[in-house]
């Protein structure tokens, strides 16, 4: 089953051109593009009285940028991650998304925020009493979109991720990967300005992988911030997107060396040309 | 509100599947609390009405007719004359043998019985007559005569009526406190049960009130289906009541026998308690929530 529509991208332009921007409520968030999506600046995270798992993490993503961040198992990407969706504070630093200090952003304004960040995390976290279909309205319904437009969106979603003949299926009938397409579905369903993926490729062969990756090109190329955390360098290469690594906690934004220690550009892994990061700007 | 798709499992919940049962009988008790609570007042109400304004004037017997009737002539006269008094009327001598039957039996139609005469007065409820002042004018007239004030047994049962009415109303509290308890319980078992969904919906931006709705809507529709559970079982209960106190036969024993307003008083009985049911789990994730990332 096709993941795209026969073609090329053209269909999934148009796809994403029929979304619907998500309610937004009375909260004000300036992302005009001069201003930064994501600004880390000194944060640092521990659980508990542990010790720290991020340390002095400090970058900045512009608008419509996208980043791989790598980093080896138990390097923190999935608690920065946690940290940019709102699921943890920091302990220290600041945390600013939409130009919104999230720290000094009330209990009630927070779910607000939290919709223009879509999230694909890596145990899926589908509501497994819900069809594929409610899973994925469920944003949408969460923000208050007509059941009408909820049912014409997350249908065309569905569809084009290849989960058409699945609409009533619940989440534990199907495959990892058709799980993982739900939840990428979920993700992006609103068209958020920052979306986050932990490891979204981790059930799905490397062709299917390639294809969920467009998509999220897709979605940048409208206007959306995408972060995806990885660990398959071979996605990486194919991509060429600009990249970050945690290294025991501490985050390596230094491009060069990452792409030289991983040998991103190494002819003779991948074709992959590399950016050199537009909008990626270092504080430090 | 109230639409049936819920994000939340919440059909799953075994312990919710026990809260109509509970809701049910807590109706089902408040139910005979109130009916409880009605029959008396309508009973007051009755004695109210038929008692307040009347007292009796006992006349002791002479030694013949002749003394009886002239003794019964001057407490007529006294009465005639005093302002408030409405009606005056003497009970027949057969009307008092029958009031004594249940105890003297036929004996009571005895001739030679000195039988006390009753006179049942009606009083003005506007003019203020001093009980007191009668029985003293009527005794300088009659000596022996007794004047029984139904008011004052009257007030005597009224304080006690209120005490059980007050009594029934704390019942009532008591069921809607422990009502409240059972739905906090289960609202907090069931937010402990979906809590990586809840974390789930509040990561994709649900407010703490969307989650509380589908909490609050689940709790009115098992406080509606408990509710009328219960109004069901109470209904042929009180009618059995009823049954039992018109086979009786004492005119004392107040008879179920509720009015329109009365019936309707009944019927939202349960929604009251769903909507209660529906507050409570409502404030009860509102507030568990808060505590929530």
């Amino acid at each position: 089953m096709a993941l795209f529509p026969k073609g090329n991208t053209r269909s999934s332009v148009n796809f994403s051109l029929t979304f619907r921007e998500p309610a937004q409520g009375a909260i004000k968030v300036k992302d005009s593009d001069q201003q930064s999506i994501v600004r880390f600046e000194n944060v640092g995270l521990r659980y508990g009285l542990g010790p720290e798992v991020l340390q002095d993490i400090t970058f900045e993503l512009e608008p419509a940028s996208f980043r791989f961040l790598l980093g080896e198992s138990g390097a923190g990407k999935s608690s920065l991650l946690k940290l940019l969706y709102m699921a943890l504070r920091p302990t220290r630093g600041q945390i600013s998304l939409f130009g919104r200090n999230v720290a000094a952003t009330s209990r009630n304004d927070l779910p607000r925020l939290r919709r223009r960040v879509g999230v694909v995390f890596q145990e899926f976290r589908l509501l497994d009493h819900l069809s594929a279909f409610d899973n994925v309205a469920l944003p949408m319904r969460v923000a208050g979109a007509r059941e009408a437009d909820i049912r014409r969106h997350v249908e065309e979603l569905l569809s084009w991720v290849g989960l058409k003949d699945h609409l009533n299926s619940r989440p534990t009938t199907l495959s990892g990967g058709q799980q993982q397409r739900i939840a990428i579905a979920r993700a992006v369903i609103t068209r958020p300005k920052l979306l986050l993926a932990d490891e979204p490729t981790g059930n799905v062969d490397d062709k299917m992988g390639l294809r969920l990756m467009h998509l999220f090109e897709e979605l940048n190329k409208l206007g959306t911030t995408v972060i995806v955390a990885t660990h398959n360098l071979g996605i990486v290469r194919q991509m060429a997107h600009p990249v970050m690594r945690l290294e025991n906690g501490r985050l390596n934004t230094d491009e060069a060396a990452i792409i030289s220690d991983l040998r991103l550009d190494d002819p003779g892994i991948s074709a992959g040309k590399r950016p050199s990061g537009p909008g990626f700007t270092r504080i430090h | 509100m109230f639409r049936r798709r819920s994000d939340l499992p919440m059909n799953e919940d075994t312990l919710a599947r026990f809260l109509p049962w509970l809701i049910a009988f807590m109706v089902f008790l408040s139910a005979l609390a109130l009916a409880g609570m009605l029959v008396l007042h309508d009973a007051v109400q009755r004695w109210d009405t038929g008692l307040k304004a009347t007292i009796t004037v006992q006349v002791p017997p002479g030694a013949d007719a002749r003394e009886d009737d002239l003794r019964l002539e001057q407490v007529l006269s006294v009465l005639a004359a005093k302002p408030g008094v409405e009606r005056y009327e003497t009970m027949s001598r057969e009307s008092l043998f029958a009031l004594l039957k249940p105890w003297i039996g036929e004996a009571g139609q005895a001739q030679d019985l000195p039988i006390p005469m009753l006179i049942d007065v009606t009083v003005d409820r506007d003019t203020v007559v001093d009980i007191d002042l009668l029985a003293k004018e009527l005794q300088a007239r009659v000596p022996g005569v007794s004047v029984d004030d139904h008011r004052v047994w009257l007030s005597q049962l009224v304080r006690l009526v209120t005490v059980i009415q007050v009594l029934a109303w704390c019942v009532l509290g008591l069921i809607a406190l422990a009502t409240m308890g059972t739905v906090v319980f289960t609202t907090r078992t069931g937010l402990a049960i979906h809590r990586e969904a809840i974390e789930v919906l509040h990561l994709i931006g649900a407010q703490d009130a969307y989650i509380a709705r589908q909490f609050a809507a689940r709790a009115l529709a098992l406080g509606l289906k408990g509710g009328f559970l219960g109004l069901a079982l109470a209904a042929p209960t009180l009618a059995g009541i009823g049954y039992l106190a018109s086979e009786t036969g004492a005119t004392m024993i107040p008879k179920p026998d509720f009015g329109f307003f009365q019936v309707v008083g009944f019927v939202l009985l349960p929604v009251a308690v769903a909507f209660l049911a529906m507050i409570t789990a409502r404030a009860t994730v509102m507030r568990n929530l808060k505590r929530m990332t």
